[in-house]
């Protein structure tokens, strides 16, 4: 009889035992972040991917990723000054962020989210009186993306606004847009067939010029660029740096500059 | 039917993107492609479908379709042909052609008794692609301005000579046999995209075209290329029967253990015939550098005229996939962030 009831009790042992085990193993992640800075981060990265490998450590997050076809990359930061809570050992996460920030959308901007992994390796995600539980991605599979060293001659400073508005227009036109930048203007371009657009840009009143070794011009798909925009968002100061035939890169600071964002975009090949 | 060699448990694979293809030039198997048409494209009754002159336009209407929708998403399928059948893939060609004729019986069989379900999976059991299916083919693509490139051998081995030159983005077929003849990227059901029926089963399963990627692969297993050749002759492949009761499992712990073909089979006492002939195949194919990936003008008039006055397509759904084609996103030129490393 005695034997029949160990036999019994022992997998729910082992299980209690293997748990314990498990959480002493298991590293440290639980965090407070206000909504909106967490939206800002998931929002820089869903134009690109869904899935991403969050690395974070002392300092903060790190997240790094490509689009499938190695044409957009983002490479963004955010210091642990942008968290109200930061209990993190250095680990590596995948998360789906798509589908995270489509659950923050219902929450207050200033509300606080935490987020902490419980005993299964799940992810808890609580603000106000909501509660979610999500399983991790697989972020194995995800290899760091390789950033291109990239020398750009030409940088400039201008609002995101700018941008908007040549891309408002030039998406009805064609499909890809031309930046065309001389010591002191910048003409943006985008034509096909009989119908054209062109939007200038001056120096000292549209825009700053941060460097300028060598005129520069390249073109870009207007699917991706767009895509990128959506980031960035409408009213933000950023750098933009374009070169010859050559990726463009743009980077911004966001949440009151603890987060820093760069994406890359590869340039459409020029037909001559 | 099983074609090819095994190895879909051991290949490292990843779900495409959005629009990952877009602006490439994909390599098709031509005759893999043409035979999944003919088997799938059937009346209830299991019949392929034919004009009334009785010419066989189930494959027709399989590629054009799925040509035209691939084109309208910006991509450039170019359809590479198979020549002449090495002299090692006899015994494959003729254990086909008995299952064929053995299909043929159950399917009469099945048709007299009634039996539609098991007449239809038996009857697609019995494809065949004859030189008249095949110039249609031809035709059909050459009217659509899509090159077809005929390959001194097999098909799979130009799509991968061809690929590993950067002339095609990967190879598309639904066999392994590809990462074999050393092609860098395998794109597997691009043209059966969406639901398929599971073969003999009334179940239909959602099927998503993947990426086999022959260097992760490689490097998953642990193994070279050399290697995997080994192992597939172990287990199997088109020009070699494989050792009975060694599946891709058991193989890739072998050449694990014992490195070659050689050495696993001294160790195991196994007895191995024209092996080395088999290796040559794919590390040393036949392959040719006389072709062209160029894609011509889509002759709209003279499509219609095959199809519908030829072929006795309907005009309109003709007319509707032709527009599908003339919307083809104009190839966006885009390179990749990888090329400035």
């Amino acid at each position: 009889m005695d034997v029949f009831r160990q036999t019994l009790l022992l997998p729910s042992l082992i299980r209690a035992v293997e748990r314990d085990i498990g959480q002493l193993g298991m590293d440290m992640f639980e965090i407070d972040i206000k909504v909106e800075t967490l939206r800002s981060v998931f929002s820089i990265l869903t134009p690109i991917v869904g899935e991403i490998k969050l690395k974070a450590d002392e300092e903060g997050w790190k997240i790094k990723a490509v689009d499938p076809a190695h044409v957009a990359l983002v490479d963004l930061t955010l210091s642990r000054e942008a968290f109200d809570r930061y209990d993190v050992e250095p680990m590596e996460l995948g998360l789906n962020v798509e589908r995270l920030l489509e659950h923050l959308k219902g929450g207050r901007a200033d509300e606080i989210v935490m987020m902490k992994l419980d005993t299964d390796n799940r992810l808890v995600v609580s603000m106000s009186n909501l509660t979610l539980k999500l399983p991790l991605v697989d972020a194995s599979g995800f290899s760091d993306p390789k950033v291109p060293n990239l020398q750009l001659p030409v940088g400039l400073k201008l609002n995101s606004g700018e941008l908007q508005k040549a891309l408002k227009v030039s998406a009805s036109i064609s499909d890809y847009i031309t930046f065309d930048c001389s010591e002191d203007r910048i003409i943006m371009t985008s034509s096909e067939d009989l119908s054209s657009m062109t939007l200038e840009l001056a120096k000292g009143e549209q825009y700053e010029t941060v460097a300028f070794e060598k005129p520069a011009k390249s073109s870009f798909s207007l699917d991706y660029f767009s895509q990128l925009m959506k980031g960035i968002g409408a009213n933000r100061d950023i750098v933009l740096n374009i070169g010859n035939s050559y990726p463009m890169k743009i980077e911004f600071d966001f949440s009151e500059d603890q987060g820093h964002a760069r994406y890359l975009l590869a340039p459409r090949i020029e037909s001559t | 039917m099983d074609m090819g060699v095994k190895l879909g448990d051991l290949v490292v694979k990843r779900r495409i993107g959005d629009g990952e293809l877009s602006g490439k030039v994909i390599g098709m198997d031509a005759y893999n492609i043409l035979y999944q048409f003919v088997s799938s494209i059937r009346t209830p009754e299991g019949f392929p479908l034919t004009d009334s002159g009785g010419n066989i336009v189930s494959h027709l209407k399989g590629l054009f379709s799925r040509t035209a929708s691939l084109m309208s998403e910006g991509v450039s399928p170019i359809y590479i042909f198979d020549g002449r059948p090495h002299e090692l893939k006899r015994g494959t060609l003729e254990l086909r052609r008995a299952r064929k004729e053995k299909a043929v019986m159950e399917w009469e069989k099945a048709l007299e008794e009634g039996d539609l379900q098991t007449a239809r999976t038996k009857a697609s059991q019995t494809s065949r692609l004859t030189d008249e299916m095949i110039d249609d083919a031809k035709h059909l693509l050459g009217l659509m301005g899509v090159p077809c490139v005929q390959a001194p051998g097999e098909g799979e081995a130009q799509a991968s000579y061809m690929a590993s030159k950067g002339d095609v983005y990967g190879a598309s077929s639904q066999d392994f046999d590809s990462i074999l003849f050393g092609c860098p990227l395998l794109i597997r059901n691009l043209a059966v995209t969406g639901r398929r029926k599971l073969p003999g089963k009334r179940e239909w399963i959602d099927v998503q075209p993947e990426i086999i990627d022959l260097k992760r692969t490689l490097s998953e297993l642990g193994l070279t290329r050399e290697q995997l050749i080994d192992l597939a002759i172990l287990v199997g492949t088109d020009f070699n029967e494989g050792v009975k009761g060694i599946g891709p499992k058991r193989a890739l712990s072998m050449i694990r253990e014992f490195g070659t073909l050689e050495r696993a089979a001294k160790e195991k006492r196994i007895p191995l015939l024209e092996w080395d002939k088999v290796r040559e195949i794919f590390l040393d194919p036949c392959v040719t550098d006389e072709y062209s990936i160029e894609y011509g003008e889509l002759k709209r008039d003279m499509v219609m005229g095959f199809l519908v006055d030829n072929r006795e397509f309907g005009p309109s759904g003709v007319e509707r996939t032709l527009d599908q084609i003339g919307a083809r996103k104009k190839e966006v030129p885009q390179s990749s962030l990888d090329a400035f490393l």
